[in-house]
């Protein structure tokens, strides 16, 4: 016991690996939140008339939207009125050339692991599968390979360059899935979101490499507010990243993104994050407000849409990746883990809402809380009246560490066709000492077997991510757990 | 907040209703809860399915019919009260709207109880016989005491074969398991068109055993809440619940199992079959409180959807704030499966015989946990009977 209270000190004394913040000279707006912002960003923007009006509708009627309470979870009220809402670093380098890239920059990047230069040598040299849209603030500063991805079609661009080039795309989409009437973060997002990525892969083509989009919060006081717009034609296939990493603070920062997606007929999307933003320090203190919407639809028939997260940073995670399977035969998939420590607090979970005939969804939740944290499940499955045959398996698992810690399953189920199946089950458990000492028996210590069974615990998630990301995240679980023994 | 607005928000919601002068202290909370917080809507997290309000907007009127009848069994202390004193001490009108409209209203409490070491073996049969035909609005009350070392097996009927669907029988029953005792509870509601709100708290102390078994055979809107709050170490509990729905019937069971202390068990099963337009909800929260270490527990809901109109929410949660407990949870929804129906017809089963036998086996597993064989087959019978109804 003693040997795991020790373990247990230095795992929650342990300060955010990757917390260092770094000066830029940034293009920013005044604090504050008014039409006139909306228009000022929307102008910086050069967007096309249609665009600012569309951000104009969303911002008024967000002022008559309320903020959500219903998430198990608790923090100070926001002023959304001492959030800059827009910031870009001064020097905005042109496309294609790494030189006019600022150093600070660059530098950032590197110590990141993900510098653009590596990547592309990497790439060049080896023909390595990653292309990377760095977000760095609210602006893309790089775009890489794009030309290898333009012979086959596929646009993969910072949303604001997808705005000037492939307006028609953006206007047909934009809002599709998630409008801008959808939920309070996801209407001001609509209202000041400042960039993102867009991805369009044509008709029958299979994407070649995975795409990738780094962020990274940087400059005080800043939201993020991306948008991001994956659309897949006929018969296509993407496999989408989105990894981040962002430097310790004080404050709280709020980051309201929005995600798109949607998957024409047989076609398939399979979107994956690891998320490593500061979740504040071991009392609680600053991180990040991740309150994010993240929505897919399968239009067409035979479409796929596939969710794999893995959760370990933000002091407050709110966020529900979601499918409307809308086609028939449409399959939704939803993988899950999500790792609490110390304050921190995470309401994540699903929404299957099958529509289709012969639909199907698999949930896959996988919560660990350890510390003083909550980690809540809450998911929908919503079975139509038309959906005959459709199909849900549901599975959400919830692994405690310490006895100060919470687990919460909140699953909404409702069935509304007799031809449906639809099952949901939940454990709730700690690591089991006999699994502990069998495990010391073999000469592993508690820290390793604690790893090692965790491990196991997240295996059907960590399958499902690429080999880029699966080998980051068992980094991250086996550092966010570190002598978590309680 | 002032006399003035309390007894208006009385009136506001039941013409006619009043507040008798007894039990002062509970009533003037109730009153003081109804006035801030008012009749939830379906913007109610508790109340998303099942919207009761809209009885309220149709006009409700007040009537004293709080009839009850029951038999009289060896052991049993069983006695109309005006100033029991246990009455409102589970506090549920503070924090429930209906049980406190319930508190402000009801004339008297019927008290039932088993001394210390009485070991009743007789049945208690309770019937909640109301005829509420028209847009009336009833309120009744049950107190439930058993100290310590007792035990009792009770049964408790809600019919009216006339009610109306524009009335509402509201119902609160207070429960008090002593230590080391152990009640049966078996609820069957039987309304018509009828409306029904049934609130039930129990406080369960060291050792007991609290079981309690509801079957909802029909009524237009029939909704419990069950909050069973387990005070003392090495109690149990198990809940179970079975509803048949046919036409445009809203049955609609909220549990929630309170596990305050260390070393309880509570076990919760619920099954429903749903067919016409018919619509289920069920919502059962199982809570572990931080001190609640080495706690088990488990929770499943089945249900089969017999028509493409019939609608089955839901949403079975965990909340858990100790590490060393086992709980789960499991919620299937879906239809007969067809090769045991084809399995049966193959040995000369018509197609409805087969499904009912089917039916009927599904019910077992709730029908299985009643310990008088006579009420399960007065059961058996009621759910056969339905069967036939839904077949038409």
């Amino acid at each position: 016991m003693a040997e795991e209270n020790a373990l247990l000190k230095e795992f929650t004394e342990k300060e955010y690996e990757y917390g260092w913040s770094i000066d830029i000279e940034a293009d920013q707006l005044p604090k504050g939140l008014n039409e006139d912002i909306v228009r000022a960003i929307s102008a910086k923007k050069n967007e096309p008339e249609w665009l600012t009006e569309w951000r104009l509708k969303a911002f008024r009627y967000w002022l008559t939207m309320e903020e959500p309470t219903w998430a198990h979870v608790k923090y100070p009220k926001i002023d959304f009125q001492d959030i800059i809402y827009y910031s870009a670093p001064k020097k905005k380098p042109e496309i294609g050339s790494l030189d006019e890239v600022d150093e600070e920059l660059l530098a950032t990047f590197e110590k990141l692991g993900i510098s653009l230069e590596e990547q592309k040598r990497l790439l060049n040299v080896a023909g390595s599968n990653v292309a990377v849209d760095a977000v760095f603030d609210s602006v893309s500063v790089k775009t890489t390979f794009q030309e290898t991805l333009r012979e086959k079609g596929i646009i993969f661009c910072s949303f604001s360059e997808a705005v000037q080039n492939h307006p028609e795309l953006v206007k047909k989409y934009l809002g599709s899935v998630v409008p801008y009437t959808d939920n309070y973060y996801a209407t001001l997002n609509s209202a000041v979101f400042s960039d993102g990525s867009f991805c369009y892969i044509p008709k029958g083509v299979r994407c070649p490499m995975e795409l990738s989009t780094y962020f990274r919060i940087n400059a005080m006081n800043t939201g993020q507010f991306e948008r991001t717009l994956v659309i897949a034609d006929e018969d296509s296939y993407v496999s989408y990243l989105e990894g981040c990493t962002a430097p310790q603070r004080d404050e709280n920062q709020l980051h309201a993104a929005v995600v798109e997606l949607v998957a024409l007929k047989g076609s398939e999307i399979k979107y994956s994050t690891v998320q490593n933003w500061f979740p504040g320090d071991k009392n609680g203190k600053g991180g990040i407000y991740n309150f994010v919407t993240k929505r897919g639809i399968c239009a067409g028939d035979y479409a796929k849409i596939s969710w794999t997260q893995v959760e370990t940073g933000s002091a407050i995670t709110w966020k529900y990746p979601s499918c409307i399977l809308k086609g028939d035969n449409t399959i939704g998939e939803f993988y899950s883990v999500a790792v609490t420590n110390n304050y921190q607090q995470a309401d994540t979970g699903t929404k299957m809402l099958h529509l289709g005939k012969n639909t199907k969804s698999t949930v896959i939740s996988k919560g660990i809380s350890a510390g003083k944290s909550n980690n809540s499940y809450r998911g929908l499955v919503r079975i139509g009246k038309n959906a005959t045959n459709a199909r849900n398996f549901s599975q959400c698992d919830s692994l405690l560490l310490s006895d100060t810690c919470g687990a919460h399953t909140f699953p909404y189920i409702e069935c509304g066709n007799k031809t449906a199946k639809v099952e949901h089950e939940a454990t709730t458990s700690k690591v089991g000492e006999d699994q502990i000492f069998y495990c010391n028996q073999r000469g592993l210590d508690t820290e390793q077997a604690i790893g090692l069974i965790v491990n196991g615990y997240c295996k059907e998630v960590l399958n499902k991510l690429p080999m880029e990301f699966a080998v980051e995240a068992q980094k991250l679980l086996s550092v966010s757990l570190e002598g978590s023994v309680g | 907040m002032s006399e003035l607005t309390t007894t208006s928000v009385l009136a506001e919601l039941v013409k006619g209703a009043e507040k008798p002068n007894s039990f002062l202290n509970i009533r003037t909370e109730a009153e003081t809860f109804l006035a801030e917080n008012g009749i939830p809507s379906k913007k109610h997290e508790d109340w998303k399915y099942t919207n009761a309000k809209r009885l309220f907007d149709n006009g409700l009127e007040f009537t004293s019919a709080t009839d009850c009848t029951f038999n009289s069994v060896d052991g049993v202390e069983i006695f109309w009260s005006e100033a029991e004193k246990l009455t409102g001490s589970t506090a549920i009108h503070t924090k429930e709207a209906h049980a406190a409209l319930n508190t402000s209203v009801f004339e008297k409490v019927l008290v039932i109880r088993v001394k210390k070491g009485t070991q009743v073996s007789d049945e208690l049969v309770l019937n909640q016989a109301l005829e509420l035909t028209g847009n009336y609005f009833a309120a009744t009350r049950l107190l439930i005491e058993l100290e310590d070392n007792a035990s009792l097996k009770c049964q408790l009927y809600f019919t009216g074969s006339n009610a109306s669907e524009k009335s509402l029988h509201n119902h609160v029953t207070e429960i008090f398991v002593g230590q080391n005792s152990q009640l049966e509870f078996n609820i069957v509601q039987e309304i018509a068109e009828g409306n029904l709100v049934n609130t039930t708290e129990v406080f369960c102390q060291r050792d007991a055993n609290f079981t309690t078994n509801t079957f909802q055979l029909s009524g237009k809107l029939l909704r419990n809440n069950l909050n069973i709050r387990l005070q003392g170490e090495n109690a149990e509990t198990h809940l179970n619940g079975f509803y048949m729905l046919k036409g445009s019937e809203l049955f609609d069971n909220h549990t929630l199992v309170d596990h305050l202390v260390p070393h309880c068990e509570s076990n919760e099963v619920y099954r429903g079959i749903l067919g016409g337009k018919s619509t289920g909800v069920f919502n059962g929260k199982v809570f572990v409180h931080p001190d609640a270490q080495k706690t088990n527990g488990y929770q499943q809901n089945n249900n089969i959807l017999l028509t493409d109109d019939a609608t089955m929410n839901s949403k079975p949660e965990l909340e858990i704030y100790a590490d060393d407990v086992r709980c789960s949870h499991g919620s299937t929804t879906g239809q007969l499966d067809e090769d045991a129906v084809f399995y049966l017809r193959a040995r000369g089963l018509d197609e409805f015989g087969a499904t009912a036998l089917l039916l009927t086996a599904f019910a077992g597993e709730v029908l299985n946990s009643v310990s008088s064989e006579e009420l399960r087959n007065i059961l058996e019978q009621k759910i056969q009977a339905k069967l036939k109804e839904m077949r038409a």
